[in-house]
């Protein structure tokens, strides 16, 4: 049974939280606290396995407490419920900086309750399970002019980053390919989640600027608010290779990034040498763009329905006769790298 | 939908408060930047924002959002709180409450529509960026509008192509190897952002191999400049340049976040929806007057009840009537504190007041409201609303000076007026002070010559308190010009009628060039009160035990006759005694001293014989029988003998 500690300045927002966790019975809310003081005292008292933290509250704010729980005796896991504003994220990628294991939106659209309650129970899981990450250092992207040949893209939506955590903590640190993840997230939170999966990853992770070269060994996260879509790009040597344009064509199917943009940009320009995988995700993105990679030979793989929150995006593609594997999340990340290297010893051949 | 229905009171009582930390801090930072301020309100607007996305309510999350956006400016300093911008933020609270209201009966606010303030914030916002600035905000919003309902978003993609057309020329570096495979490089990034409509030289002739180093092309899309410029670039591309084409309709992404057309979508669902649960009633007040007339006349049949039991010795009905006791003794309980409300119930709405009178009459004046928690009944709390209101402009109009004057007088330009509740034993005192002008006496005096209220000679015998008295005749109206603001015909003859149908009095004090203090002295509750019954010359009177101080043996030794009236000493008090003879008849077996107070006043008044304290229903005495000084109603018994209510407040006079 796991201790959650509850902390937000809104009694409102208390109370949704805490109904939404009760209904999980591996969760015990040991208690909830009214602002950053409150929170360390009760961190301290309780002794919670997990910590729901606000971020704006009266007296000390969610980033101070993430601040004194680096020296405090007893560190919980800390999840950060942010709300949907710029200033949110941008707090958010700091809290992230800061050791908060992961985020998520505050719940909005009370009605759609369920589906969110399920995500923050399935997130906290998640993060308890998790073993403490071994806080590495910020890689840098290398500024070489090593041009790629395979891509691998990922698209993900309401439920995928979790899963995106499981494979990215798995691919290995020179994988011969670069990693496009287009995951549906509000505008702004593109940023904490690139900084998030950075501790995880062994390959650097950052979010996409426009312009920017894929490089091998190394992950981009689309950039909410715009889409992002890959162009064909020459290296000074004449190698083809790929970059990141950022289109602010309007929102496909309601969300932008859209996955079919990034899926369909990338199967003109990399052709066969893509893996595409999808994960759970609502809606019916990524159908049309897998269908695209399908006829330019490349290969896509989703996840099994039991590991997926949300099948909507995998059954798009689905409809779309565009699946070549189906396969358990924990057997996607060695499915990725034996699909990469084998197409990186045809290309020698 | 139960889940809903089981957070909309809570969200409701939440965001009410935090709808009123936003009035006032509001209020607080139009008389200057003040940094407590300026973080409460945006504490409370941030928490009102996001409760309402959990909710659902769209409209109240855009305007709240707008609303941070323009006071993100005066928090980052790039731009001034001024009145035309206080103006729309109020007119944005009061729609927030408007939408409140609607939910709090079961509504989703979507009948309140916010398009109004929320494009005068944006007008507010689009001035400030004129002078720099807002740019970021405006961004933001425009994002978060869109990403708002991400879902519902409508599927507008289907028209590649249909965007705005660039003419472009890219430029290949002289020096470079394969120009025409740059250049086909450029071209199929750009065709897969948009549709190219014409290029020079065309793809067979690059193809061929006649390509100079230089491609001129009309792209139309929807990706944006930035975009194509990106998918044209690359190495050894010297330039590129671009230039929307200005005779295509130029609808730029940005320009179009408003609303979307699922939005009706959104209205009818909630009408589908209603079969669902509602928790919460919005009682009409004379319903809840209703019931308390019934739980009323059960109380007094209670006694009576009980009384009869007694008398005729039934042991079974006994138990019967204990076990009605106790439901009825519950029931008045419960209504009683169902009626009970704080007294910020009203005073929330004051400070706007204040600042809006402030603002007509130009006069600078800070107000402190104090006791806001002290609770009245609701009936007594509908009665006060309008007289408080009325004495709160006063205070403003009248009381305050403009600022030279105030300074010419040695005093802060800046007024104060201050509104505190307390409760004061069984009642509640409301006090008004404002540092002021105060009352000028002399010109009461001389206005009610001139209206024909009194006489020149009465006027020169009276005293202050009778003067001031003038105030409250009817017809009487200091002000000298008849404004919006105060002085609508109506005069402090109103408002004491008011107050003392509450059965509340209505008390000024006033220092020339210091200020004047109006104090209202109300019964917390109408109906039910403490009362001690007592017999003087076989007649049984009710007292309110709320003005009893003591009840002391009558040593009739002990008093003395001074000029018209007696007195006792009592504690080492000399105290004033009230013969009750014209209302009861003399009686010569006083034995005791009941001892009560009025505010400060204490005389006593001497009684045969206690019978006991018990708890009355008081009932109005009818209009017809007109003022009864000393009686404020009168209460019937269990045996069902109609005694009157002695009311110490009037008694004295």
């Amino acid at each position: 049974m796991a201790k959650v500690l509850i902390v937000d300045d809104s009694v409102f927002m208390r109370t949704v939280i805490r109904d939404m966790l009760q209904k999980d019975r591996s969760l015990e809310i040991v208690g909830t606290a009214t602002n950053g003081v409150d929170a360390l005292e009760k961190i301290r008292t309780l002794k919670p396995d997990l910590v729901t933290l606000d971020i704006e509250m009266p007296r000390m704010n969610g980033l101070e407490v993430l601040r004194e729980l680096r020296n405090a005796a007893w560190q919980p896991k800390t999840i950060m419920l942010s709300s949907l504003t710029s200033e949110g994220a941008e707090m958010t990628t700091e809290a992230i900086r800061l050791g908060a294991d992961d985020f998520m939106l505050k719940p909005k659209d009370v009605p759609q309750l369920r589906l969110i309650a399920e995500e923050l129970v399935a997130t906290i899981h998640h993060v308890i399970n998790t073993p403490p990450s071994a806080r590495k250092k910020h890689p840098v992207v290398k500024e070489s002019d090593e041009n790629v040949e395979r891509v691998v893209l990922i698209g993900s939506s309401a439920g995928g980053p979790p899963m995106l955590d499981a494979i990215l903590a798995k691919l290995p640190a020179d994988l011969p390919a670069s990693v496009v993840i287009t995951q549906h997230m509000p505008v702004g939170f593109t940023a904490p989640l690139a900084a998030r999966f950075n501790r995880l990853a062994h390959m650097p992770v950052k979010e996409t600027e426009n312009g920017d070269l894929l490089r091998p060994g190394s992950v981009l996260i689309s950039k909410a608010g715009v889409h992002t879509m890959i162009g064909a790009a020459l290296t000074v040597g004449g190698k083809r290779t790929g970059r990141i344009i950022h289109s602010s064509a309007p929102p496909v199917h309601g969300v932008r990034p859209a996955v079919d943009k990034t899926f369909e940009s990338a199967a003109q320009v990399f052709g066969k040498n893509i893996v595409a995988v999808i994960l759970s995700g609502m809606g019916n993105d990524a159908g049309v763009g897998a269908a695209a990679i399908k006829e330019a030979g490349g290969t896509n793989i989703i996840c099994d329905e039991k590991d997926c929150l949300v099948y909507g995006m995998a059954r798009s593609a689905i409809q779309h006769n565009a699946v070549d594997k189906v396969l358990p999340l924990a057997k996607i990340p060695e499915a990725i790298e034996r699909i990469v290297n084998k197409m990186a010893e045809e290309s020698h051949v | 939908m139960s889940e809903f229905e089981q957070y909309r009171s809570l969200f409701v009582a939440e965001s009410r408060e935090n709808h009123e930390n936003l009035v006032n801090n509001l209020l607080v930072l139009e008389k200057g930047t003040d940094q407590n301020a300026i973080d409460e309100i945006f504490r409370s607007i941030h928490t009102l924002k996001g409760a309402s996305a959990s909710m659902g309510f769209a409209d109240m999350e855009r305007l709240c959002h707008t609303m941070e956006d323009a006071l993100q400016l005066i928090r980052s300093g790039s731009a001034e709180m001024s009145e035309d911008l206080g103006n729309v933020l109020f007119s944005c609270t009061d729609l927030i409450e408007e939408m409140l209201d609607d939910i709090e009966a079961g509504g989703d606010s979507s009948s309140k529509n916010p398009d109004n303030q929320v494009q005068a914030l944006r007008i507010w916002l689009q001035q400030q960026g004129a002078t720099g600035g807002a740019d970021k905000s405006r961004e933001s919003a425009r994002i978060e509008t869109e990403l708002c309902e991400p879902e519902i978003a409508p599927e507008e993609d289907a028209g590649r192509g249909a965007g705005v057309e660039y003419s472009m020329t890219i430029v290949v570096s002289p020096d470079c190897m394969m120009k025409d495979v740059r250049a086909m490089i450029a071209i199929q990034n750009l065709e897969a952002l948009g549709t190219i409509r014409s290029l020079q030289p065309s793809k067979e002739e690059i193809d061929e191999g006649k390509f100079d180093g230089t491609a001129h092309l009309t792209i139309s899309s929807d990706a944006g400049e930035e975009a194509l410029r990106t998918a044209a670039q690359g190495s050894e591309i010297a330039t590129v340049e671009i230039q929307p084409i200005e005779e295509t309709p130029v609808v730029p992404a940005e320009a179009s976040p408003g609303k979307k057309p699922a939005e009706p979508d959104r209205k009818q669902t909630p009408a589908a929806d209603k079969n669902r649960e509602i928790k919460n009633l919005r009682v009409d007040i004379n319903q809840l007057d209703h019931i308390m007339n019934l739980v009323e006349d059960l109380v007094i049949n209670r006694g009576r009840l009980k009384q009869i039991a007694e008398e005729r010795k039934i042991k079974e009905m006994d138990e019967a009537i204990s076990m009605v006791e106790r439901s009825v003794s519950e029931l008045q309980n419960l209504m009683m504190t169902i009626r009970m409300i704080p007294l910020s119930h009203i005073f929330n709405r004051l400070p706007r007041v204040v600042r809006d009178v402030a603002q007509y009459d130009h006069k600078e004046v800070e107000f402190i409201m104090e006791g806001g928690e002290t609770e009245l009944d609701r009936s007594v709390m509908d009665g006060l609303n309008d007289p408080l209101l009325h004495l709160i402009r006063n205070a403003v109009n009248h009381g305050i000076e403009d600022p030279e004057t105030r300074k010419k007088a040695g005093k802060p330009g800046k007024g104060l007026v201050r509104l505190s509740a307390r409760r004061d034993r069984d009642n509640v005192i409301i006090q008004l002070t404002d540092d002021g002008a105060g009352i000028n006496v002399e010109k009461v005096k001389k206005k009610a010559v001139e209206k024909g209220l009194i006489t020149l000679e009465a006027a020169a015998t009276l005293n202050t308190d009778e003067a001031i008295d003038l105030l409250f005749q009817p017809g009487f109206s200091t002000a000298d010009t008849i404004t919006d603001i105060s002085g609508r015909g109506v005069g402090l003859d109103v408002v004491r009628r008011s107050i003392e149908s509450l059965k509340g009095t209505i008390k000024v004090e006033t220092t020339s060039g210091k200020g004047s203090v109006f104090e209202l002295l109300l019964p917390p509750t109408m109906a039910i009160v403490d009362v001690m019954i007592v017999r003087i010359n076989n007649k049984r009177l009710a007292i309110p035990i709320s003005s009893i101080v003591e009840v002391a043996n009558f040593k009739k030794d002990a008093m003395h006759r001074i000029g018209k009236g007696d007195v006792t000493l009592i504690r080492d008090e000399v105290l004033q005694i009230l013969w009750l003879n014209d209302m009861v008849g003399g009686s010569d077996r006083c034995e005791i001293l009941i001892v009560v107070q009025y505010q400060k006043r204490k005389c006593c008044v001497p009684v045969d014989a206690v019978e006991g304290k018990q708890e009355v229903v008081v009932k109005p005495l009818s209009s017809f029988i007109g003022t009864t000084k000393g009686i404020s109603g009168v209460t019937i018994l269990g045996d069902g003998d109609v005694v009157p209510v002695l009311d110490v407040n009037t008694l004295e006079e």
